[in-house]
């Protein structure tokens, strides 16, 4: 539930853990925002897979939504969907560009149409998971299995002559892939040496055309090596990133859902009752059963008796 | 109530918790209708970023119907 979250707890939340949050701020250079549910080092504040929240600042941050439109609709508005617009933004996008987009999970649909609303005319998404793959392609998107190519890169300047004119990486630091990078990203990672495996961004960065743009929504926590600065620098790259700013997205895209231009229930995959939470997020995380997105019913037992 | 708990790094568990209280001038109650799990869930079920604790509850996406005295008691302050 970020929508509370945007801005208004940067003003200062009135529930912190100052200590954490100092030492953390020292790490990363001043404190990030809070977040529900989302550690300690964000405020500590209670997350929303429950059947009630606090809602901190709540004069500012929800949205109000029309009598009638059922959650599936509008239940993504308060994360990926604007997440995967705002990746799509920050790509600088003109008419007729072509974007390429790292990972087919749900952040990256999203990412995806946004792109097309944006004015791309192409899209060309890269994941090794058929079913996710087939997902993009209903959206629009050409694909790339990176298992079945031998360089993305490559085949990514095959397909577009100079590179795509932006690069959006919708992985993140768990990215996977069978190159030796990934084994020693691995081993560093063991070695407490690196935190994250930046595979996706550094295929972006070597990718992108010269003077394009390469956007981050996938999220970073920490410390990442081998990134090509060489190639960003020269070949005079912009990237964008952050998490999104939630407040500002949500009554816009709320408008395209309500005219129609998109339906953001296409993206989930399983529905369950709060109680099979934990089961749920094994299947999420394994990528078991075609699973692309989880949604739960906090009341779904009671409803039941 | 019922809510999603970090119980440590790749377990999760439904538990019983006390409800919300306000605690701020600006706080409201919220009754939850649909919530998800997260890419960045995840993070912290493989134990990525560092900060939970034992009995957390979980989840930075969902939504929520306002209840009635949620409403009020904002109006009032």
């Amino acid at each position: 539930m970020e929508i509370v979250f945007s801005a208004s707890v940067n003003s200062g939340p009135a529930v912190t853990t100052p200590t954490r949050i100092t030492g953390w701020e020292k790490l990363l250079g001043s404190s990030p925002s809070g977040l529900f549910g989302y550690t300690h080092m964000m405020g500590g504040y209670a997350g929303g897979q429950a059947q009630y929240a606090r809602v901190p600042f709540a004069d500012v941050g929800p949205l109000k939504i029309p009598e009638g439109i059922p959650d599936d609709k509008v239940v993504f508005l308060s994360d990926i969907f604007p997440t995967g617009y705002f990746g799509a933004l920050n790509a600088d996008i003109k008419p007729g560009d072509t974007v390429a987009i790292w990972g087919c999970g749900p952040v990256a649909q999203f990412a995806m149409r946004s792109a097309f609303m944006l004015g791309a005319e192409r899209v060309i998404a890269i994941d090794r998971f058929d079913y996710r793959l087939r997902l993009a392609e209903e959206g629009g998107a050409e694909t790339i299995n990176y298992e079945q190519v031998g360089d993305v890169v490559e085949t990514l300047k095959d397909m577009t002559g100079k590179g795509p004119d932006s690069c959006i990486d919708a992985v993140g630091m768990e990215a996977h892939d069978n190159s030796v990078m990934y084994f020693v990203d691995r081993a560093k990672q063991a070695m407490k040496t690196e935190t994250d495996r930046p595979i996706a961004l550094r295929q972006a960065i070597k990718a992108c055309r010269k003077g394009g743009t390469v956007s981050v929504p996938g999220v970073y926590g920490g410390f990442d090596d081998k990134i090509p600065m060489g190639a960003f620098m020269n070949k005079g790259l912009a990237m964008k990133t952050g998490q999104t700013h939630m407040m500002r997205f949500m009554k816009p895209l709320l408008d395209r859902v309500e005219n129609g231009d998109i339906d953001p229930s296409f993206v989930i995959s399983h529905r369950a009752p709060i109680d099979q939470a934990p089961e749920m997020y094994r299947i999420f995380c394994d990528k078991k059963d075609n699973c692309t997105k989880v949604v739960l019913d906090p009341w779904a037992d009671a409803k039941a008796a | 109530m019922k809510a999603v708990c970090w119980m440590g790094v790749g377990k999760m568990s439904v538990e019983t918790v006390p409800d919300p209280e306000i605690l701020n001038r600006r706080d409201a109650i919220v009754r939850i209708t649909s919530t998800c799990i997260c890419g960045s869930d995840l993070h912290l079920y493989n134990g990525f970023i560092p900060t939970m604790e034992q009995g957390d509850i979980m989840a930075t996406s969902s939504w929520v119907r306002w209840s009635k005295s949620a409403l009020a008691s904002i109006a009032i302050s």
